[in-house]
């Protein structure tokens, strides 16, 4: 039995796709092969975002009212908000409601905890009932400028509830939240399966640890666009995997674009992804008009090398992946009335209060030192992001970036990550010419990371030049949550196939273990 | 999405053998496996820490006023009063938690605290000379029954001024020192009586977690809160062990 019929096993009840079914049952037979391994991945990332979305007080996931301010602003008007100066303020029935739930006083403020008394109950519930408007006067605050994509999935929700509350809403919109972060953990598991094919567990074990990964189901609980841009950038690394694995067909390429324009749509983060998807379709379609039918190992399927199926994906690729943008574009504009691109993109003002000026070298510097030790260039940050911004953050920092775990914990995981990924380098060595043959692809997730953090970093150095302040936080970078359950995945199979599953066994138990801890002191960190 | 059914599985130069991979469903081997022993073995290591972190006593809050903390912002000499009127006094409160500081060395001054204005019950209590600078406990009794509105009072007993956390000024929260207003605000934690586990604790947490919920969650959030997570640690235990591979 294959590898994939032994996943199947755990359920794939697969069946060829008859040319005679209809589209329908196509979909269905296409969703039946999901192996169910996939789906109890998803399932567990379900049950542990909601989990997370029960312990989470309202408007304590970053920006989630602003967030839930923009959705409330689509559902009620039909239309995204408009930029305001000054910002705000939200709609009465939010404002009020965030004031008798404490959020002011909580935000940023870790000794203050969620209201917890049954006097702050009536208060809050008397609130509900005043039955405020709906719609304010201002914008969406720091949502303002996001596509709509997720918005107005999210306005169906909110329209669907058929109470006026804002906390029945917001709890219906995090369900979606949480629905969406299961969906990025199938998406990671069949990236898996396309980019490390052979070892099923190691599948399972890389999505899980997406599923338990603490911050992702902090962030998966609450309403905020960027759940649909981890879906989004989870599908387009699949997509990529699928077309290097598959063939850059049609339906390959309209994977891949289809994921892109989605997560375009619903972030402009997503930008940081397009270099890579550009050389990804560069490389695929030299293979393929390059007629090479003689498929390498470790890449399969009849559509390697059909030229024309190739240029057909890479045209819907890019169709899909633009079409979206260019309609937003438009409806931005002309219908909307928001300008092209609300905000711009890269676009910087420098306050007169300021007195930091754009400097391109001084942009380059911060962008690496962002990311990696100073060397001997002029410090741009007073602490160590990699470290404090990225690590500790990724690891946990939870909130409105204002309770952690103890500092020992750090100091824990760091080994462990060390541990992880001293392994996921003995796999890539001892399968180097299985990485020689697919040295493209792997550029093409380099150039993922890179992007990203490009992206991140330009937009952060632009931030800080035009209000002397940084933004950066480690959810920023859970679009590349595929690429991080690709490193689980290939430390497990370092283990080989005797203790490969063990393996996985213990980082699975680890990633649990993780999980819990956060939840107990999010628990700590609101009710006690 | 792939028709694996129909596919034979290679990648990386690796064929996986006929037959030599098998998801095996859980349990049904004689011998524990290694996966369900590293399994077995690390959910018990996950209960035993739990179990001590849920033993883990100390003293608990029944809430807090909510105040910021900009430092020692409010300062009185010895034998004045400062009192902070519309305070939510919660149920179970049998202490007050100040963040205190006090000029020069040595001791801070005895401190003595009363909750007015609670129709019934006259708490009140002292803290004795003496104690260092920082979060500082000053008990009371009888402890509060009910949520209650009170104006909260600490005296200094002296010797020597002391200082309390707050902010000055604090939006429209006026407090008063002897009598005289001043805008701002002491930060406040009100706590439960002696030290408690998080395990005695769990009946307060699960009622508070069901505070500022939607009506839809609201009385279950806690029970499913804990089905999800066993659902959640319950499908991927299994999930791992039965996606492993027979070697």
């Amino acid at each position: 039995m294959s590898a994939e019929q032994a996943a199947g096993t755990l359920g794939t009840g697969s069946r060829p796709v008859g040319a005679r079914e209809g589209q329908g049952s196509a979909v269905m037979s296409r969703l039946r092969s999901v192996p169910r391994a996939a789906w109890l991945c998803a399932l567990v990332a379900l049950a542990n975002g909601l989990a997370w979305s029960l312990i989470v007080p309202p408007f304590e996931v970053p920006d989630e009212n602003a967030h839930y301010a923009y959705v409330a602003h689509v559902a009620e008007t039909g239309s995204p908000p408009r930029p305001a100066s000054p910002e705000g303020p939200l709609p009465p029935r939010q404002e009020d409601l965030m004031s008798a739930l404490l959020a002011f006083g909580m935000v940023g403020n870790r000794e203050n905890p969620a209201p917890l008394t049954d006097f702050q109950q009536k208060t809050i519930e008397a609130v509900e009932a005043q039955h405020l408007s709906a719609t304010g006067p201002g914008d969406a605050l720091s949502a303002t400028n996001n596509p709509p994509a997720y918005y107005y999935l999210q306005a169906a929700v909110y329209k669907l509830m058929p109470s006026g509350r804002v906390l029945d809403k917001l709890a219906a919109m995090r369900c979606l939240s949480a629905l969406m972060g299961a969906i990025t953990v199938l998406l990671v598991f069949m990236f898996l399966r396309d980019l490390l094919p052979a070892r099923p567990w190691a599948w399972t074990a890389g999505a899980l640890l997406v599923a338990f990964q603490p911050l992702f189901g902090f962030i998966s609980a609450g309403v905020n666009n960027d759940n649909l841009l981890y879906l989004a950038a989870a599908g387009t690394l699949w997509g990529v995997a699928r077309c290097f694995r598959r063939g850059l067909t049609p339906a390959n390429g309209a994977l891949l674009g289809g994921f892109l324009g989605l997560g375009l749509v619903s972030k402009l983060t997503m930008l940081g992804f397009v270099p890579a998807v550009l050389l990804a379709l560069a490389l695929l379609l030299i293979r393929d008009l390059r007629g090479d039918r003689r498929a390498p190992p470790g890449v399969r399927g009849a559509a390697v090398g059909d030229r024309r199926g190739a240029l057909g994906g890479a045209a819907t690729a890019l169709s899909l992946s633009l079409g979206p943008v260019v309609v937003y574009l438009l409806l931005n504009h002309f219908a909307w009335h928001r300008g092209f691109i609300p905000g711009g993109v890269g676009g910087f003002s420098t306050p007169v209060a300021n007195p930091r000026h754009f400097n391109f070298s001084e942009e380059v510097s911060h962008v690496w030192q962002l990311f990696l030790p100073r060397l001997w260039l002029r410090p741009q940050f007073s602490s160590y992001p990699l470290w404090q911004t990225w690590f500790v953050g990724f690891v946990g920092r939870f909130g409105w970036q204002d309770y952690t775990f103890p500092y020992w914990f750090y100091d824990v995981a760091r080994i462990l990550t060390v541990a992880v990924l001293a392994l996921a380098a003995v796999e890539l060595v001892t399968r180097r010419a299985a990485v020689r043959r697919r040295l493209g692809e792997l550029a093409v997730y380099v150039a993922a990371v890179l992007g990203l953090c490009v992206e991140i970093g330009i937009q952060s150095y632009r931030y800080l030049v035009a209000n002397g302040q940084i933004f950066e936080q480690a959810r920023y970078l859970l679009p590349l949550l595929g690429l991080y359950g690709a490193i689980g995945a290939l430390a497990v199979r370092a283990g080989g196939r005797r203790w490969g599953p063990t393996l996985a066994a213990g980082l699975v138990i680890l990633a649990i273990g993780h999980d819990l801890y956060a939840q107990a002191i999010t628990i700590a960190r609101y009710y006690s | 999405m792939s028709t694996p059914g129909g596919e034979h599985a290679s990648g990386d130069g690796e064929h996986a053998s006929a037959g030599g991979e098998h998801a095996v469903a859980p349990g049904r081997g004689r011998r524990l496996s290694p996966p369900a022993v590293v399994v077995a073995v690390g959910v018990a290591a996950l209960l035993v820490a739990g179990v001590v972190l849920l033993t883990r006593s100390a003293p608990r809050r029944s809430d807090s006023n909510g105040g910021a903390l900009n430092g020692l912002a409010v300062t009185i000499q010895p034998g004045q009063q400062l009192c902070q009127p519309g305070e939510l006094v919660p149920a179970d409160t049998a202490a007050i938690r100040l963040d205190a500081g006090f000029p020069g060395v040595g001791g801070g001054p005895a401190l003595g605290a009363e909750l007015q204005g609670i129709p019934g019950s006259h708490a009140a209590g002292r803290l004795a000379a003496g104690w260092r600078p920082g979060a500082v406990t000053i008990p009371l009794a009888p402890r509060v029954r009910h949520d209650a509105g009170a104006s909260v009072c600490v005296r200094n007993l002296g010797p020597g001024a002391v200082s309390f956390g707050g902010s000055v000024p604090a939006g429209s929260w006026v407090l008063t020192i002897d009598g005289r207003g001043l805008g701002g605000r002491v930060r406040i934690d009100y706590m439960r009586p002696g030290r408690e586990s998080w395990l005695s604790l769990a009946p307060a947490l699960a009622h508070r977690l069901t505070i500022g919920k939607s009506r839809l969650v609201r009385d279950w959030a806690p029970t499913a809160f804990v089905l999800l997570m066993l659902l959640a640690v319950a499908g991927a235990v299994y999930t791992v062990l039965a996606s492993r591979e027979r070697a």
